[in-house]
């Protein structure tokens, strides 16, 4: 451990570091970093920021300990991912052009503790077996607090006024290019909300930086993904709980309301479902639980919805990198 | 309250509905409003049946909580807090969280038919193959293909080992060659299959050829079936080569008994039923050896609740046919010496009958070639 003066700014940073970004990420996951590091836990953010701090004071808790934990929790989850064809690159090239690039400094940043007005590139991971680069945007505003809520009788008009709270939230958004050199994809994933051309600006952003870096020469294909979801919804490796099938001139939507169970469940959903020619259909979209008693390396059940003719994959939940990785497979072994 | 209370207090008509309803095994969860409709009843005296049939245990009354704004569905731990996670709204400015009662069903796993074989005995070229399929066809509203599975019209060849397992490997190339087929068009699950008589005998050695330990198969419905009553199904069904299978027995199939003195290797499934307790063995006490193909059977196993469509879509769970069901006990074939003794007299009979047959029918082409030359000479 560092001491004396350094070692104290050390400490502060990381307490820093878990006020604004350690304890925005889920509680689950705090409770898995607090279990792992034998720390004591508690039931609310308030409690896992009291004991995050003693065990940083204790140096229980170090930066590397932390770092490790946001690389698999931070930006997982709850976002889009867009699947595209891999770079013609060759894997032996790719250091050269990182080096080569004005983001030669982030290589080997495993965590970027900023958070820019826009999204900037921020981290860069190479490893044998994939590539990660991490963009990030500060993304913290107003989060509604009713329990804050008062109403006051105004003195000087005597009308009585309500008011309603906001408490100030820390939050940053990440995007990454995943590309794990195995697969036949890589893949653009964006935690940033889908709002008129927010994704195609951000698109824009991270191709001009890939282009520049030398991943990609020309603008990356994307992989259509209707087929996947088509063969998916007739499956039972996950719980479908709806589906939109499209086709010029309309489309069909077979929908679940269970809250227990999917369209599997329900003998007339599921004889509507066969019902369908599915080469009439070109574009499907679906909504499916990956359900951890399903899947068994599922850190938690997650809940995905899939947009075949965008091909795009919303995760609703966060959840780890691994977690991430597991659907992408499933999806992957359906197209 | 029980189920006579129920049938005091709201009648025999939603009961019945009810009680049909979790049978059936169609939804595991009973929306009020549109198991009113379905009954053309109204909504609020539905509503009061399915809260006294709670409380009297026949089905569940959950509450489920939602998001007031996006209908999220929420957990205890979610709703105690100020903001949905879904759509990040304080519940509080949108009325609150939302209350809805469901009831829950207790049913069973239930299945499609995604696609069928049938298969048909000796001595016949199946015609209730092709009404099967009709029957197939127009009950299900989506599409169900029947592949109708023909070797020929055999007679005496089935007395012979080598002849079963040439059939056999026919047969097994036809499966797959079909199993492919329908791969590729989008179905993945095995099929169902309907055999009758012989056809169940070559189905079971089809399943013994090493070459097909690939094939899988989903459920098996036997009808008329000679596969002996001692056959493993346990074994078949842990390898995961079928599913499940149904024997429909026949009290008066007379012929089914003399299958194990004639044909290699067989027995009177039909007749016995399997032993194996896999097997659901289900007896018709009119049932001849082909009554099953009979339309006015085939419709009625086919209906809906009917044997063969409980036992194709259905959960096969306990209480499944529970009361329809038999376990026959430990089943031996006849002493070998007697069925080699019968066999050699009957391949005998056989053999005499068709010499004199051929005598008769030479005689009287020779005698009639022999006026058509007279006729000829003169």
């Amino acid at each position: 451990m560092p001491g004396g003066e350094k070692g104290a700014a050390e400490k502060r940073d990381l307490k820093e570091a878990v006020r604004t970004i350690v304890l925005t990420q889920g509680n689950a996951f705090i409770k898995e970093l607090l279990r792992k590091h034998k720390i004591q836990i508690g039931t609310n953010k308030a409690d896992f920021s009291k004991n995050l701090h003693a065990a940083i004071d204790e140096g229980t808790l170090t930066r590397p300990m932390i770092e490790e934990w946001l690389s698999e929790v931070e930006g997982w989850g709850n976002q889009h991912i867009y699947l595209f064809e891999p770079p013609k690159l060759a894997i032996g090239e790719i250091k050269d052009k990182l080096v080569g690039s004005n983001f030669a400094e982030l290589i080997g940043t495993a965590v970027s503790y900023a958070f820019p007005e826009q999204l900037e590139l921020s981290a860069i991971a190479l490893a044998a077996d994939h590539l990660s680069i991490a963009w990030h945007k500060g993304t913290g505003g107003w989060e509604r607090t009713p329990s804050k809520d008062f109403q006051r009788a105004d003195d000087d008009d005597g009308e009585v006024y309500k008011y309603n709270a906001y408490r100030e939230r820390f939050d940053r958004a990440v995007v990454r290019f995943a590309w794990r050199f195995a697969d036949a994809y890589c893949a653009i994933m964006i935690q940033v909300p889908i709002e008129g051309d927010s994704h195609r600006d951000v698109h824009a952003l991270i191709l001009n930086d890939l282009k520049h870096i030398g991943i990609f020469e020309n603008d990356p294909i994307r992989i259509p993904l209707s087929e996947a979801f088509k063969a998916m919804t007739l499956k039972h490796d996950t719980v479908v709980q709806s589906t939109r099938m499209m086709t010029d001139g309309g489309h069909l939507d077979v929908v679940s309301t269970l809250s227990e169970g999917g369209i599997a469940d329900v003998r007339a959903l599921r004889e509507a479902r066969r019902g369908v020619d599915d080469k009439s259909f070109a574009g499907t979209d679906g909504m499916f639980h990956f359900l951890q008693d399903q899947h068994a390396g599922l850190s938690r059940s997650v809940k995905v919805q899939g947009y075949g003719l965008e091909s795009r994959v919303r995760v609703w939940v966060q959840c780890k990198r691994e977690d991430v990785y597991q659907v992408l497979d499933v999806i992957w072994a359906n197209t | 309250m029980s189920e006579a209370e129920l049938r005091d207090a709201f009648g025999n008509e939603l009961v019945d509905a009810l009680l049909t309803q979790i049978a059936s095994g169609d939804t595991p969860a009973l929306n009020p409003e549109i198991f009113a409709a379905a009954l053309n009843l109204d909504g609020a005296k539905v509503s009061d049946f399915l809260e006294a049939a709670a409380e009297g245990g026949l089905i569940e009354r959950r509450e489920e909580l939602h998001c007031p704004r996006c209908e999220e569905l929420l957990t205890e731990e979610t709703a105690a807090r100020e903001l949905c996670p879904s759509c990040k709204e304080a519940f509080g400015d949108h009325g609150g969280v939302r209350r809805r009662a469901v009831y829950k069903l207790k049913v069973g796993k239930t299945r499609d038919i995604a696609w069928l074989i049938a298969i048909h005995g000796f001595n016949t070229l199946g015609p209730w193959q092709q009404e099967f399929s009709w029957r197939m066809a127009t009950k299900l509203k989506y599409s169900a293909p029947v592949l109708i599975y023909k070797y020929g019209l055999i007679r005496f060849s089935v007395l012979v080992r080598w002849r079963h397992r040439a059939l056999a490997r026919q047969l097994g190339n036809s499966l797959r060659t079909a199993i492919e087929h329908v791969k590729a068009n989008r179905i993945s699950e095995p099929p169902d299959l309907i055999l009758h008589s012989f056809g169940s005998q070559l189905f079971v050695q089809m399943l013994a050829l090493p070459e097909f330990d690939d094939l899988r198969f989903g459920r098996v419905i036997a009808a008329g079936s000679v596969i002996r009553p001692d056959y493993d199904w346990t074994q078949r069904i842990q390898q995961g080569r079928v599913e499940a299978v149904f024997n429909h027995c026949g009290g008066r199939d007379w012929a089914v008994p003399f299958a194990q003195f004639f044909i290699p290797e067989t027995g009177p499934g039909a007749r016995q039923g399997f032993v194996d307790p896999a097997a659901i063995n289900v007896m018709d006490r009119d049932y001849r050896h082909s009554s099953c193909f009979h339309i006015a059977e085939l419709e009625s196993n086919l209906a809906r609740g009917g044997l063969w469509d409980r036992f194709l879509r259905g959960s096969l769970a306990p209480p499944a046919f529970e009361g329809e069901r038999f376990h026959p006990k430990s089943w031996h074939p006849i002493w070998r010496p007697i069925r080699g003794l019968v066999r050699i007299l009957g391949v005998a009979l056989i053999a005499v009958i068709a010499t004199g047959a051929l005598t008769f029918v030479s005689a009287v082409w020779l005698k009639l070639l022999a006026c058509l030359g007279w006729e000829v000479i003169g």
